[in-house]
């Protein structure tokens, strides 16, 4: 199977996509490129890539439809927009939830009648990606009906936006006005580009195989003996797992930017050094941003200026006075939206909570924050100081790692049990016997783990700062970069945990 | 702009040309030096090197499988019973491609008059990998060490593991005992899938190809194992081996013949055979593999170290046996 | 421009208002920001901002806010 980390990719198929790409002459280049991506399809889904054809096509027909329909003004236009929307969506959910909507639907059957009835699950075979296209489809659909961009005419650069095979796992999920620019130019390839595409990738391959996957087997260890483990030892598997996420997801985003790049395409970025945000609404515009971004374009806008949120707010300012109206507007725009993300990732329960956790904490973030800063200026506390920024900081982490425990858990139970778990004993006498030296990892690639993660956070702060980065390592002196770039490329092989004696790792993301 | 672009080839030229460099010579070091020394690499490696480490054209039986193979073969019987130089180049979970890797690979080096198939290797699902990446794999793992060894730096600094103090010619001797309590008919119920896949075909076929080629005979074996073994499967490497005009000897249908007893002869309910369950095996298959008319190589200077290492390994094994089995078994 | 620039300080006043011509690309304005932006707009000049309007360059700085503004007047009036 081809995956973003692998030889078939790296060895194979990027480079003959390249070479492809190249020769052909630049009115076919798009092609190629999507022959490459429905051949990436084909490699993962085989025939079910019919369905993302299917889906482009539909999206292609109907854009045109809706633009054609909102210049004449015709009613029927909202009737298409409602079809052609909740068609792929429909699918999608579908497609991931009827398993899981039959299982509880059983399951209170049987509450009610006290009977014993089992669900029989259907195996339903995914396409890849299906969730990170959906999204990028309607998105489209949405920016024609609103007039931001004209419906496409052609249909192969439909087919091409959706199916682009960097993206096409795990995203970053695209916005059509924001790619348009450099995924239809077809220029020739550049060395330039190249240079910084290939470094792109390397260095999201230290973040995966050098990092992530020696810290998935350890996270899979913990996670799987949850039941014996308490107070540190818990904590530590909600950190570690953490760790694991975004070395792996930051990763994967590098090698696939990295891989468009060499093309000349530019890919959004999905991660803004996460960890540096001052709270949770921030993190995650810095975290996972083409998800927050779609759901901020095309559920909280048009939540809150919809007829419902501008009436309440009308007739709550009157009656109700400023703050409770700001909170119930807060809540009516966001409450979709955390649903939505909960929903998102997958059918079930652990993550339908993680969308409310989240969903709770921006919102009285937002409530309190007025409040908060007035006690603050009382108090003559600096919210600028070090000290509180740090502070903040502590709260943010705390808030993520308890997150990603209860989206990593088995399933809610187990996720409600880790968590009271920290609080039932210290977990010191478990790492006092050597615990971290028994979860299948030995010394040396702890040694590996904690050198990768310095490295990587410094970087993060150097760019936070920013004072460097990759793009800025191109301007620098030639004995500099090749340094770098021999140093990046070595540890990747040498240190990187492939070959003899690890097993592949599949992607975290492209699961969902 | 045309003179721009001659330097950034260049440039992009010496740069890829010294990357390779730098990797060419790192495995260049690791192949003269590392891997001369005796237990540097342990885990799945680690009798494809030994076997690699062995004076040229000083073997006689290569062994190819999985852990089934290794668990079974103890090279160091037919050294005492007939003065025959084998070798088990098997590793865990082995792939039949990983095997025809392996096997071309220690055809430079040696020429075997027998390879030894163990067969629980042909009803592995084979890894998706093409045809055109084992090539290219088994190209880079040959030429570039750099690659198929990266992990070597983690022995760097470090003791020969002692591992090695047990470990005879890719045999290592396994101590445990954990019997197998189920059925001693087990052959009768067919638990997996017999079915011998393309894939496998393909690749068995050019190691067949290989040996032919070399004047070597092809021969296949399946360990005795409850856990891996059924009647269908030994029917499908029964037709096969037909096929293809190999000679194959299935140990579950001789247990008796062996006197393999399951409560001693396991260290992992019938998974793997130990220490005992391997003494029975060899002892029956270097009787079988007499026919073959090996050469005996016992008073020759050139195989001294052999005799040497056979001593070793006797006192070891009786001791093992002598803890583990209430009858006496004799090597 | 002067009550939209009051408006853009009570919602944050730490923010040069004047001298930052992209006030959403950079991440200065949140969310929040701007639907509470966006209600106070509406109140204050007795508009109807809709959906797809809601786009980064309608609101990333002072003088995008008040062409937003005022093609919003221009179909109300």
């Amino acid at each position: 199977m081809i995956t973003y980390t692998n030889e078939i990719y790296l060895v194979f198929f990027l480079p003959l996509t390249l070479l492809a790409y190249e020769i052909c002459p630049k009115r076919h280049r798009g092609k190629v490129l999507i022959a490459a991506s429905y051949v990436f399809f084909y490699l993962i889904s085989k025939w079910l890539f019919l369905y993302l054809f299917g889906v482009s096509v539909f999206i292609y027909l109907a854009a045109r439809l809706l633009e054609r329909a909102r210049r004449s003004g015709k009613r029927y236009g909202k009737i298409i927009l409602i079809f052609s929307v909740l068609l792929p969506v429909g699918l999608l959910l579908a497609l991931k939830y009827t398993n899981f909507i039959g299982e509880n639907v059983t399951r209170l059957g049987n509450l009610l009648s006290g009977g014993t009835a089992v669900f029989q699950p259907w195996s339903i075979l995914l396409p890849i990606g299906i969730s990170f296209y959906t999204l990028e489809a309607v998105g489209y659909l949405l920016d024609v009906w609103w007039g931001r961009i004209p419906a496409e005419k052609s249909l192969e650069k439909v087919l091409l936006f959706l199916s682009f095979f960097p993206k096409l796992m795990e995203g970053p999920i695209l916005r059509w006005q924001d790619t348009e620019a450099t995924l239809f130019s077809n220029e020739s390839l550049k060395l330039e580009n190249l240079e910084t595409g290939a470094i792109r990738i390397f260095w999201g391959l230290l973040k995966k195989i050098m990092i992530a996957d020696r810290l998935a087997i350890v996270v899979n260890n913990l996670f799987a003996n949850y039941a014996s483990h308490q107070g540190l030892v818990t904590v530590l598997a909600a950190v570690l797992y953490t760790t694991q996420l975004y070395m792996e997801f930051s990763g994967v985003m590098d090698i696939c930017i990295g891989s468009a790049k060499l093309f000349g395409i530019v890919l959004p970025e999905n991660f803004r050094q996460p960890f540096f945000a001052k709270n949770a609404s921030e993190f995650w515009q810095r975290w996972h941003i083409s998800l927050g971004a779609w759901f901020k374009n095309y559920i909280f806008y048009p939540m809150s200026t919809s007829s419902l949120v501008k009436k309440w707010t009308k007739t709550g300012r009157k009656k109700f006075g400023k703050g409770l109206t700001r909170a119930v507007t807060s809540a009516l725009c966001l409450f979709p939206v955390w649903m939505a993300n909960g929903i998102w990732h997958g059918a079930k329960w652990s993550y339908i909570f993680y969308g409310l956790y989240y969903f709770c904490i921006i919102l009285f973030e937002t409530v309190t924050e007025p409040y908060w800063k007035k006690g603050m200026e009382k108090l003559h506390i600096n919210m600028a100081a070090p000290w509180y920024r740090a502070g903040q900081r502590v709260k943010l982490l705390c808030i993520v790692f308890t997150g990603e425990m209860f989206f990593r858990a088995e399933n809610l139970h187990v996720g409600v049990h880790m968590f009271r778990s920290i609080f039932t004993g210290s977990g010191m006498a478990e790492l006092k016997g050597h615990l971290l030296l028994n979860v299948g990892i030995d010394i040396d690639d702890w040694n590996v783990i904690i050198a990768g993660l310095i490295v990587v956070v410094l970087y993060d702060i150097l760019k936070e700062l920013n004072v460097f980065s990759l793009e800025k390592l191109r301007a620098m002196k030639l004995p500099v970069r090749w340094s770098a770039y021999y140093a990046l490329i070595f540890s990747v092989i040498i240190f990187g945990a492939y070959g003899e004696g690890y097993q592949a790792i599949d992607l975290i993301y492209a699961g969902f | 702009m045309h003179a721009e672009a001659k330097k950034h080839a260049v440039r992009f030229l010496a740069f890829v040309l010294i990357l390779f460099a730098v990797l060419k010579g790192i495995s260049i070091g690791i192949d003269g030096v590392c891997l001369k020394k005796k237990g540097i690499v342990t885990g799945r490696l680690q009798n494809v090197v030994g076997c690699m480490n062995e004076p040229a054209n000083s073997l006689d039986i290569v062994v190819l499988g999985d852990s089934e193979s290794y668990n079974s073969f103890s090279p160091m019987i037919f050294w005492k019973n007939n003065g025959v130089t084998s070798y088990v180049m098997g590793q865990s979970g082995q792939q039949i491609t990983e095997a025809y890797n392996n096997l071309s690979e220690v055809l430079t080096k040696q020429n075997p008059r027998l390879v030894l198939l163990e067969t629980n290797m042909l009803f592995r699902s084979p890894a998706a990998v093409s045809d055109k990446a084992n090539v290219l794999y088994h190209a880079v793992n040959q030429n570039f060490s750099v690659f198929r060894f990266h992990n070597l730096w983690k022995r760097v600094g470090k003791a020969s593991s002692s591992v090695m103090d047990n470990f005879f010619k890719g045999y290592t001797i396994v101590e445990n005992v954990n019997a197998y309590e189920g059925s001693a008919d087990y052959m009768a119920v067919n638990k997996k899938d017999s079915q011998i896949s393309d894939h496998v075909r393909k690749y068995t076929q050019m190691i067949a190809d290989l040996c032919k080629e070399k004047n070597i005979q092809l021969v296949f074996y399946t360990a005795p194992s409850p856990v891996n073994s059924c009647m269908g499967m030994s029917r499908a490497v029964t037709a096969y081996a037909k096929e293809l005009g190999v000679p194959y000897y299935d140990l579950n249908l001789k247990t008796a013949e062996l006197g393999i007893n399951w409560q001693t002869d396991t260290y992992d309910k019938g998974d793997h055979l130990n220490a005992s369950g391997a003494v029975k095996v060899s002892q029956y298959l270097s009787r079988q593999l007499a026919a073959f008319h090996l050469p005996n190589h016992q008073n020759e200077t050139a195989y001294q170290s052999w005799a040497r290492l056979e001593k070793d390994y006797e006192i070891r094994m009786m001791a093992v046996l002598e803890r583990n089995t209430k009858w006496q078994i004799s090597l | 421009m002067d009550t939209i620039l009051s408006i853009l300080n009570d919602i944050d006043d730490t923010i040069d208002y004047d001298n930052e011509p992209r006030l959403i690309d950079n991440h200065l304005l949140d969310s929040f920001g701007v639907i509470t932006l966006v209600s106070e707009l509406e109140e204050a000049f007795n508009i109807e901002i809709d959906a797809a309007s809601m786009v980064p360059e309608n609101f990333n700085n002072v003088e995008a806010i008040w062409n937003l503004v005022q093609r919003k007047q221009g179909v109300s009036a």
